[in-house]
Order: structure tokens, then sequence, then C-alpha cells
């Protein structure tokens, strides 16, 4: 079975989990935030692990895979006879870290390259403070 | 079982701040009971008292129970690949000392059967009164590490479904549940580098409160220098062996910690080119390898949830 890179394109795809949809806007509250972390127990906490978020860098990524998506179908429409490879990066905006994407699109019936196909994505940019709730392997320190 | 624990609960306001710390202390206790029957470390919990019994129909209580329901959905859901009968295998990995003595009590338990000659088989019979009976072939011994802490971190985040938003930390398996206006970030560790961070989630809410989980499974923490060479914990179910593997580390976002769990330890066994294929039609949200050659690879839905 040929390996895809947008599960959308796939007729028969398994239709992934659908998670809400990132509001563009964040309500303003009166009077401040209202939500706070009210304990974390077991490991102390430096500072709330809960925060408003900048939506700018998730919309960005968004649009980023919107442009990468795009270039994937284009090169399928222009019929490549071999698997075509397409890149598109994510512009600077503030001082965010660029995302290339690259996408491998394989025709029916031939395989896949031996490199992943998925997006490479760049580690978070030094200046953000890293975020305090962290996923790990079991047993790693935190 | 080990590990770190985490509860963070968001408080609607001001006035329900005491009764979030009340919740949260009550819920991480809730989660060291489970633990600890649940636990491998400990050979007076309910785990491995059935692992010890010789019986072929053991009595279970209802923890252990649904914790086995589970791992037989996920096993189900990974085509095998999740297997929670591979204890005296990943004993035999650690080489040391203590494993070696729990390896020998279990041998010594199965008859001295050393080996399983076929593929061993188990079930969970409900009987009356809501019991169960756990059904296994001679020598099969479980270890329910990893799709415990999945499991126990949904379980715990449920305790707090009166609050608008919560998260459950089970020692890097992460259950998560955003308010509307909330989101919660979450680092993916590096270890490579104390401290660094892969990448960072943001999980925004929804007015009916989006719920996430975030696990991580890897090759890299828990590794032994064997007479064969380097083994790591994490055993292929096809070859009883550690797995032979490129992808040092997995980490996967679904809709809840123990789906995400299990899918983190298949992309890990699997390796990078069959756990890609996997992974972009498994029902999951998002998905980040570190690669043995330094690369770091997401399916591409994931770039919606990064920072």
């Amino acid at each position: 079975m040929p390996i895809r890179t947008d599960p959308t394109a796939r007729p028969d795809a398994v239709p992934a989990v659908t998670g809400p949809v990132a509001s563009p806007v964040r309500p303003e509250r009166p009077g401040g935030p209202a939500h706070r972390p009210a304990v974390s127990t077991g490991r102390p906490a430096a500072r709330p692990a809960l925060r408003r978020a900048d939506p700018t860098p998730a919309r960005l990524a968004v649009a980023a895979g919107g442009i990468a998506t795009v270039s994937a179908l284009l090169a399928a429409i222009g019929g490549a006879a071999v698997p075509a490879a397409t890149t598109a990066a994510v512009p600077a905006s503030g001082g965010t870290a660029q995302s290339t994407v690259r996408y491998i699109y394989v025709p029916s019936g031939q395989t896949a390259p031996s490199v992943g196909v998925a997006t490479s994505i760049a580690a978070p940019a030094p200046a953000q403070a890293p975020a305090p709730v962290v996923t790990r392997q079991s047993g790693a320190k935190p | 079982m080990g590990g770190g624990l985490g509860v963070h609960v968001a408080a609607a306001d001001e006035a329900a701040l005491a009764g979030a710390e009340l919740d949260a202390a009550r819920v991480a206790a809730r989660i060291r009971a489970w633990a600890g029957r649940l636990t491998r470390h400990d050979p007076t919990s309910d785990l491995m008292r059935a692992n010890a019994d010789v019986r072929g129909a053991v009595p279970v209580r209802p923890t252990l129970a649904a914790a086995l329901r589970w791992a037989a959905d996920a096993a189900d859901l990974t085509g095998g690949i999740v297997d929670v009968t591979l204890l005296r295998e990943r004993l035999a990995a650690e080489t040391t000392p203590a494993a070696d003595a729990r390896l020998a009590t279990l041998v010594a338990a199965a008859g001295g059967q050393a080996d399983r000659a076929l593929r061993p088989t188990w079930r969970l019979e409900a009987t009356r009164h809501r019991g169960s009976l756990l059904h296994r072939a001679p020598g099969v011994s479980f270890d329910l590490d990893g799709v415990a802490k999945g499991w126990i971190a949904d379980r715990a985040l449920a305790l707090l479904d009166r609050h608008p938003g919560a998260l459950v930390d089970a020692d890097g398996d992460i259950a998560i549940r955003s308010a509307a206006g909330d989101a919660w970030e979450v680092g993916v560790a590096d270890p490579r580098t104390p401290g660094a961070q892969l990448a960072v989630f943001v999980l925004p809410g929804s007015p009916l409160g989006a719920r996430y989980g975030l696990a991580t499974s890897g090759i890299s923490v828990h590794r032994w220098v064997g007479p064969e060479g380097e083994r790591h914990h994490l055993i292929d179910p096809r070859t009883g062996r550690p797995a032979a593997t490129d992808v040092v580390q997995a980490t996967v976002l679904a809709g809840n910690a123990r789906a995400a769990e299990a899918w983190a330890k298949t992309a890990v066994v699997l390796g990078l080119v069959a756990a890609l294929d996997v992974l972009d039609r498994a029902p999951i949200l998002g998905a980040i390898l570190l690669v043995s050659d330094g690369r770091v690879l997401a399916v591409p839905r994931t770039t919606r949830w990064l920072a």
C-alpha cells in the first residue's frame, strides 16, 4: 500500500480522532485570569502549568500545514511519474523557530524511499521558556 | 510503580481553590493506591500475587481486572505489539541481581518452566457479584508498567470532572482536560540533553472540555549491559527480546493517555518506517519521533498542536 503523508487524501483513511479547533480569539475575562492551577503534588512546580498560550505560533503551525498540503497536491496533479519531494518553509516571525515541512508523495504501485515520510520539526527557540509540564520516558528525571 | 506524579487542577475562581486543592490531594492518594495494586516492584501487590499464584484461574480484584481489560483492548488495538505477558522477558533483559531474583521466583512458580513453548493466552472472566477470574496458561506472568500508567492517568482525570480543567502526570503519561479559553502547554523531553525539549504541545480547550492524552516511550532510559551487549526494556513480543529499533523515543498525542501510551510503545517497537505507516493511519492526533540518527520527525498532522 502506498504511503501517503496527507491522510485526508486517502479515500479509505481511518478518520483521525478530531480534537477541538484552536480558538483564534481568546475571550477577555474581566478582572484578569480566573483559572489557576490549585495544586500540584508529587513534584514542586515553579509556576503554574496552565497558561494562556499565544495563539500566533499555533496559527503559524496550522498555516504551515496548509501550505505544505497544497504543495503536495500540486505535485500529484502534475502527474509526476517518480516520487516528488516538495518543501515549504514557514516564514519566521518575531523570533519563532522556522519549521521545514517535507512531503514525499508516492504514486500508486511504488514504494516509498527509505527516508521517513514525515515532517521534520525544529526544536523550540531557545528564547522560549520550557513548558513546566513535560512528557518523558518512564523513569526519566523531570 | 516508581516515577513522579503530578496533579494539576484549574479552579474556576479564587473561591474554588480550596476545594481544588483538596480534590487534587485525594486524587493523588487514589493514584498511589491503584499503583500499589498494579506494580511489579512489590511482591505483595495484587499483580504480583496473581503472578505468583500457581492456579490456572486466579480471582482478581476490580482494579487489576479493569487494568487487564484495558491491556486486552490495547493488544487488539496495536495488533499484539502491546503485550502485558512479557514480564519474564523484561526481567531477563535487565540483568540486575534484583531482576534475576524475581525471574527465579517466577520460573519456580511456573513449575520450573523457563521458556514459553507456545504463545501464551489469557482471558478475564466476569463472575458473580462483579468479581473477575483471570485464566492464563502456565508460565504467563504479567507486567502492567506502562499500560497501567496511562490507564491510571485517565482514571484519575475522570475524578476531577467538576473542575474546569485538570492535568494528571503519571510519570510522563499525561491525561489532560482543557476548558474553553484555556490551553495547557506540555513539553516533550529531549532525552539527549537534560532540561531540553524537542517540542511543546499547546492543547486548547473547548466549551465541552477537550480531552487529550500525551505519552512518551523510548529506549534511552532503562538500559543495561549484558553479555550480549546493551539491552533496553521494551520487549518485542514477536521475538521475546528487546526491540531492534531505530526509534529512540516516541511521543504520541491522542484522545486519552492510555491510547497515547499504547501507540507510543508500538512506534518504538516497530521502528521508524513501520511506525510512520502505522501512526499515519492510527486514531491519534499526532506523534513525534526521535530517530537514532538525530532526526526529530512528526506525523504531519501533529504540527497544528505545536507551539
